[in-house]
């Protein structure tokens, strides 16, 4: 498994108290700016509000199976574009549709076009709100995700290939629903002008 | 939106040559924006590769580069807005949104879009009929059947005549005619063609075969012919008696000439088809009286 120190820190987080989660977001030191408030305040209501997983088993199981779904597709995309020159196979289809999925293959693209591959591994600290258990299930997924130890590298140099002065941490906000009878994630997007 | 698409023509001077000049591409699904150089488009030759690739349809993005047309992973490409579509499988159920009430008309496609920055257009998208280039292998399926055919390497009928060089026949007594039973000469013979997008496999047989004998006469067998066995006389199958020498002949010989028939069946790219082929094989045979042979 690739991902296997990221399933740790994800079980890690689970464990994460929402206190210690607001803790774990502004610790690094990296960005002495402070978080803008209306994501601060939307983060904190949302560990505030969700449910733990002790209070509701629905939840509790619902809120499990997301972080699989998550983790498979970043599983998926760690594998993909760690090798941009050859096709990918189903994993990814099966943890990621609609945007979501475009956005790997995108991205997959243009890398390969560009003769880039990304090396490493992702650190993952992913928390789940606003979920919607059942057939029809929904849910928002908050990530920090530490791209320090996973940056693109041109193929044929190893050279890097971030453009200079970016942030190693970046917020990144995901929708989760159940599709064809299990948690898939529909939509991935980073915003990297807000410090986590 | 959260998140700012910058595209900028910014010269950095890490990690890329300083004289070409860079370009920073972020993508709203990226976590790290990245520097590439920006390079001519190749002006490659839009016929070049259409033999190997067996496609007359050449792909390309916005900036040049030849992509395949069809991708098991992307679907089909759509020259217009330079993205792969492919119908989204299992489609969305119909309460979701992406139907826009259109539901059942149309179908819900999963769009994945080349332009340089990743998560512009892609995803799922409504259409009312299939998106332009889809299904599009630059190649109709009867045209792949023939390129099947020529993969098989058809030859006309290995030839074979109770006389061969250098004997001489009689005239009155009966030549037989056959071919060796192979793939390549008499069947059946299967072969599969394939451009990106589109399979077709063929198979062949061989039907009938007509011998033309040089003297004016043919003789059509529609099996392979018998081998000869020594002490026959008729052939069961396939055969033909000379009624004059072939003296003054060229060469003092019949020229031979035995055309097979082949049936050939084909399926693919949802449809089926059938086409006959020919393949020609020729020998001489030279064919004396009997008196010459009883006076010599």
């Amino acid at each position: 498994m690739r991902l296997n120190n990221s399933s740790k820190v994800i079980a890690g987080a689970l464990l994460l108290s929402a206190a210690s989660l607001s803790t774990a977001c502004t610790r690094s030191g990296e960005d002495p700016a402070p978080p803008t408030p209306s994501v601060t305040g939307s983060a904190a209501a949302t560990a505030t509000d969700s449910p733990t997983p002790s209070a509701d088993p629905a939840l509790a199981e619902a809120e499990a199976a997301i972080l699989d779904a998550y983790r498979g597709y970043w599983a998926a995309k760690v594998a993909i574009l760690a090798d941009t020159a050859v096709d990918p196979g189903a994993d990814l289809d099966r943890y990621a549709v609609d945007r979501a999925r475009a956005g790997v293959l995108e991205t997959l693209l243009t890398y390969r076009t560009n003769r880039i591959d990304v090396v490493g591994e992702p650190v993952l600290h992913p928390e789940v709100s606003d979920i919607k258990p059942g057939d029809e299930g929904t849910a928002t997924i908050v990530d920090c995700v530490d791209v320090a130890d996973w940056q693109p590298v041109f193929r044929d140099t190893l050279d890097p290939a971030a453009a200079p002065g970016q942030a190693i941490r970046v917020l990144a906000t995901s929708s989760a629903f159940v599709f064809d009878g299990h948690w898939t994630i529909r939509s991935y997007e980073v915003d990297r002008e807000t410090p986590c | 939106m959260l998140t700012h698409l910058i595209v900028a023509g910014l010269a950095f001077t890490t990690a890329v040559p300083a004289a070409l000049p860079s370009e920073v591409i972020c993508g709203q699904h990226s976590e790290t924006c990245i520097v590439i150089v920006d390079t001519p488009p190749t002006t490659a030759p839009p016929a070049s590769d259409t033999t190997t690739t067996g496609t007359a349809r050449v792909c390309r993005n916005l900036a040049g580069e030849v992509l395949p047309c069809f991708s098991e992973t992307f679907g089909w490409f759509n020259d217009e807005d330079r993205c792969y579509y492919e119908p989204a499988e299992p489609p969305p159920p119909s309460t979701d949104p992406v139907w826009n009430g259109h539901h059942p008309d149309g179908m819900v496609w999963s769009i994945v879009c080349t332009d340089r920055i990743p998560g512009v257009g892609g995803g799922w998208q409504w259409l009312p009929s299939p998106p332009p280039g889809y299904g599009d292998a630059g190649i109709t399926p009867a045209q792949l059947a023939r390129r099947a055919v020529d993969q098989m390497r058809l030859t006309g009928p290995a030839i074979h005549l109770t006389i061969e060089a250098p004997d001489t026949g009689l005239v009155g007594m009966p030549v037989w005619l056959w071919t060796d039973v192979t793939p390549t000469t008499w069947g059946p013979n299967s072969a599969t063609a394939s451009v990106p997008g589109l399979s077709v496999t063929a198979t062949a047989r061989a039907t009938e075969i007509r011998w033309d004998m040089g003297d004016g006469g043919t003789r059509v067998c529609t099996g392979p012919g018998t081998p000869y066995t020594p002490g026959a006389v008729q052939s069961p199958t396939c055969d033909y008696v000379y009624q004059r020498s072939s003296a003054g002949q060229a060469g003092d010989a019949y020229p031979v000439t035995a055309t097979a028939t082949w049936q050939v069946t084909w399926s693919g790219g949802g449809t089926s088809g059938s086409l006959v082929v020919t393949r020609t094989s020729t020998t001489t045979v030279r064919i004396g009286e009997l008196q010459v042979l009883v006076t010599g």
